[in-house]
């Protein structure tokens, strides 16, 4: 009984900051619909300028190339209330940021790219700090006594605990009565539910939704700096307790603060005692369990509220980025691979190296190419996908002794068919729930199962043996020297047959099918379609394209270890596909180029700026700052934008200035931005 | 002969409220048969039960299956297509393609061989399909536009033309007509015909009183979901019930639904 309280209290902590994010979530949404997923990183990044200010005395500056950090001539640090109104303000200011230069010039853009930016911002606050801080967990003083309040039974409840529940309680009731009984939070619910009579009433819905973003930092802020002293402060714990706080929003359909609140205080308690229960069970997985409760609760939730087809007139939001068919295209596919084929004969090992996770990129976004933009599903669990297949591999290959064609097909197979058990929650739940779903489904799983050591080897890994083809050795590495060409090949030539057939997907019979599922699931019932099988065919053939980058991954690293699909490299994945282009096979490429350690950052960090030791930071501050941009500005990515300006340039060269002719291309763009503007 | 469509007792229910209450309908081989009513009578709801889109209770019987707890493209696959009151065509693909996705099957494998040989399943035939479709509507010319160029109009017709190229057996429209003006709609009228000709059969729900008198073999008329009357065209036209569920007054002798202005009956009365 009394280790029962002790590990719920344990709990109550956890609940208490997701309950604080999921306040400050409920909040944004009501304001511009937006549901913002790096909430858990403004908890994080004002808890971060807090510390900095409480125990270093200076003030962080996020943008690399300024000075770190203003000295504020307090070297033993603020004291609590100066460093507390510094922080709260910066969560004001960040507030205030997020509302003018992403959020709103997004107002009426499809849920993809608001999803893409406001995971920018979180790729981009988390990269800021671990530039700043390193990745190392960080000491934050309390502001609230820990020590003992009273006991129950032998239990002792620290008041911190009974502080932040206090609080959480009090937030919620006055968020309530905000929102039910005041002017601001009626004109709120007024805009929400008809932006343009709140115009014609004389309110701002801008305005509202700027004092909206500011609320939320705030209790963002306000979370972190109240719960970092409790939990270890790294640059990731808080941002991803946006899992937790994002299932206790579903559940409270994004409406109510009182249920939300209340279901992320129980849920912290749960996993409070599912911490505890390994010690006791001897059968009970020894670690994961607690994160795989979010999950649950999310795909439930989803699932009882979720609908087989939408329903009349729900497809009223922003159409994503086109998907134009291209004409087969040959030439320019083999002398890309007979390039490539031909610098991993002659350059040197580094180049290699980058080309290879190029390349391993490449798949990934191709894989996000079908899944998002052919299908237009949102998913942030790629790589999860494709670890599922580098442990299988690891099995099938070590353990099993299973040889080299057979086994990595196998293990794509295997990949194949957990994607396919994340198609069933997506057959009910679309857009930005889905993309909610699959988060969570990549944490619980890396949770549960890559961090298992009884499943995967633990931190030590699994080890890969080598391929070999005909006696062939085509390892990645023959003694010191890595990226053997043989390698790189064999991957290069996979990808080529691979993004061939994507492309030729995209002429065809079903993938004519997948974005008219994409563009409007109930008209493409009515014309025939079985949506269901396009959801289940677009998952299964994303998953066995990811499988594929886990194996090359896997026979790339020999040791597969869980760090290299830990969810926030899925997330970012999803950033650089996005940059790339997530609509075409190009943009795949591209999105290969741009990929960590890939070509591009290898040429970036190593040639120009010369070798640092935080590149992977600056990789991700120039992916997060990139996704928000490309969002906002360009979403059709890099291959879109070149597309563009290729047929401009042709119409030019062929007649004149573009004004006297319009080609159908052109035109076929126009009327979209034409019936935007109007809405805007 | 069996009728092609018969529904018994078919209701839709949101909620609390009853959309649809035990409706009894149906649809001859080869007929236009019109379904009218004012705003809210339950006519799409009716629609979207027919094509799967609704749940409902009752009967589906078509062209001798029991279609009533089939998912929506079994329904349109057995050959029962409708049409949207507002416009949903795929935006992200060519006029061509809308119609291309009506017209191809599903089959085993199809992933795998559309990513190896992506024209070895091009459906033979499928081009003069198409066309005819299109030629039905009046549309050729629009074959390789995007739903963004086209107009209003347009769109619709497109609408109707991928329905069609469903080689379907009766298409349900929804208000097929609505913001088509006077001249365009007579020339509609006749399309419907055309169609008609070519064996398929029409269930239309729309407000313009003008075509729905003109084309339609048989009237049935629905209130708060409702089924008020059922006729020959010309009976249901005079009938005092449904001049009163139109005009909120009791028929007096002159008013007759004819006489009404063409696209007015729904903002001149019925109740809100």
């Amino acid at each position: 009984m009394t280790d029962l309280i002790v590990f719920a209290l344990l709990g109550l902590a956890t609940g208490a900051i997701a309950a604080l994010i999921g306040l400050g979530v409920l909040v944004g949404y009501r304001g511009s619909g937006v549901i913002n997923f790096a909430q858990g990183a403004v908890a994080m990044y004002i808890a971060y300028v807090f510390y900095s200010l409480r125990v270093l005395g200076t003030y962080p500056l996020p943008i690399p190339g300024l000075p770190g950090f203003i000295h504020l001539g307090a070297p033993n640090g603020l004291s609590a209330p100066i460093a507390v109104v510094l922080s709260l303000a910066t969560a004001v200011v960040l507030g205030v940021l997020m509302h003018l230069l992403v959020f709103r010039p997004l107002r009426h853009a499809p849920a993809l790219a608001k999803v893409a930016a406001s995971v920018g911002i979180m790729i981009l606050l988390q990269a800021a700090m671990a530039f700043r801080f390193g990745t190392n967990t960080q000491t934050v003083p309390s502001l609230i006594p820990s020590s003992g309040a009273f006991s129950v039974g032998h239990a002792i409840i620290p008041w911190d605990r009974v502080i932040l529940t206090v609080v959480v309680i009090v937030l919620s009731v006055g968020l309530w009565a905000l929102f039910r009984y005041s002017r601001f939070g009626l004109s709120v619910r007024g805009a929400a539910e008809n932006e343009k009579a709140a115009i014609l009433l004389g309110f701002s819905p801008d305005r509202q939704a700027s004092l909206n973003w500011v609320l939320a930092s705030l209790l963002a802020g306000l979370g972190g700096i109240l719960v970092a002293p409790i939990i270890n402060l790294t640059p990731t714990g808080l941002t991803l307790e946006i899992i937790p706080a994002l299932a206790a929003t579903l559940v409270a359909r994004f409406s109510s603060f009182g249920v939300m609140s209340a279901t992320a205080l129980v849920l912290g308690m749960a996993q409070g005692e599912l911490q505890n229960l390994p010690s006791k069970l001897s059968w009970w997985p020894s670690t994961g369990s607690d994160q795989l409760l979010p999950f649950l609760v999310i795909v439930v939730a989803l699932f009882l509220v979720g609908n087989s087809l939408p329903s009349r007139g729900a497809a009223s939001e922003g159409r994503l980025p086109a998907a134009h068919a291209t004409r087969p295209q040959f030439v320019l596919p083999a002398v890309a691979t007979a390039i490539a084929v031909v610098m991993f004969f002659t350059l040197s090992a580094g180049y290699r190296l980058a080309l290879v996770n190029s390349v391993i990129g490449a798949f990934v976004c191709l894989s996000l190419v079908v899944m998002t933009g052919f299908l237009g599903t949102i998913a942030l669990c790629q790589m999860t996908i494709a670890g599922v297949a580098a442990y299988v591999l690891a099995a099938l290959a070590q353990r099993a002794g299973i040889p080299f064609p057979l086994s990595p097909l196998l293990a794509c197979l295997g990949a194949t068919v957990v994607g396919l058990a994340i198609a069933i929650p997506a057959l009910r739940v679309r857009g930005i729930s889905l993309a909610v779903i699959t988060l969570g489904a990549g944490w619980a799983i890396e949770e549960f199962f890559f961090n298992n050591p009884t499943y995967t080897g633990g931190v030590n890994g699994t080890n890969v043996p080598a391929i070999h083809i005909l006696g062939l050795n085509v390892a990645f590495s023959k003694g010191s020297e890595i990226a053997q060409p043989a390698f790189g090949v064999l991957a290069v030539i996979i990808l080529a047959l691979i993004a061939l057939g994507v492309m030729n997907l995209r002429r065809s019979p079903t993938g004519r099918r997948f974005l008219a599922v994409r563009g409007n699931e109930r008209a493409a019932a009515a014309a025939g379609v079985d949506v269901k099988r396009m959801k289940f065919l677009g998952f299964g053939l994303a998953s066995f394209i990811a499988g594929i980058a886990g194996c090359f991954v896997a026979y790339q690293q020999t040791l597969v270890s869980q760090s290299s699909f830990d969810i926030l490299v899925s997330v970012s994945v999803l950033a650089i596909a996005y940059i790339g282009g997530i609509t075409s096979v190009s943009g795949a490429m591209i999105g290969g180029a741009l990929s960590t350690g890939g070509i591009v950052f290898y040429f970036l960090l190593v040639v120009v700026l010369g070798n640092r030791s935080n590149g992977l930071e600056i990789e991700d501050l120039i992916s997060g700052l990139g996704l928000i941009l490309t969002a906002i500005l360009n979403p059709e990515g890099i291959a879109g934008a070149m597309r563009i300006t290729k047929q401009t340039l042709m119409r030019r060269l062929r007649f004149g200035p573009p004004s006297a002719r319009g080609g159908v291309p052109v035109l076929a763009k126009a009327p979209v931005q034409d019936r935007e503007r109007e809405l805007a | 002969m069996s009728p092609l469509l018969a529904t018994m007792a078919l209701t839709v229910r949101y909620g609390g409220v009853v959309a649809v209450s035990g409706v009894d309908l149906s649809v001859e081989e080869g007929h236009i048969v019109g379904l009218i009513g004012p705003n809210g009578a339950g006519k799409t709801s009716f629609i979207d039960a027919l094509s799967g889109m609704a749940p409902s209770s009752g009967t589906i019987r078509f062209d001798g299956q029991d279609l009533g707890k089939r998912p929506p493209h079994r329904r349109a696959k057995a050959g029962l297509v409708r049409t949207w009151q507002s416009i949903e065509l795929f935006e992200d693909l060519s006029v061509r393609e809308n119609l291309q996705v009506a017209l191809e099957r599903e089959s085993a494998f199809d992933l795998l061989v559309d990513m190896v040989l992506p024209r070895l399943r091009r459906g033979a035939g499928h081009e003069e399909a198409i066309a005819s479709a299109l030629d039905l509507v009046g549309a050729r010319d629009l074959a390789d536009r995007y739903p963004s160029e086209l107009s209003q109009g347009q769109r619709k017709m497109i609408g109707v033309a991928r329905a069609l190229a469903q080689r379907p057996r009766l298409v349900c429209m929804d208000e097929p007509a609505a913001g088509l003006d006077s001249e365009e709609s007579r020339r509609f009228g006749s399309r419907l015909r055309q169609i008609v000709q070519q064996g398929i059969s029409i269930l239309l729900v729309d407000h313009d009183m003008g075509l729905v008198f003109d084309v339609c073999d048989e009237l049935y008329v629905l209130n708060f979901g409702v089924l008020l009357a059922h006729g020959p065209t010309s009976a249901v036209r005079d009938d005092p019930a449904v001049i009163e569920a139109y005009l909120g007054r009791s028929g007096d002798d002159e008013a007759s639904l004819a006489e009404s202005p063409s696209d007015g009956l729904s903002a001149t009365g019925g109740p809100e």
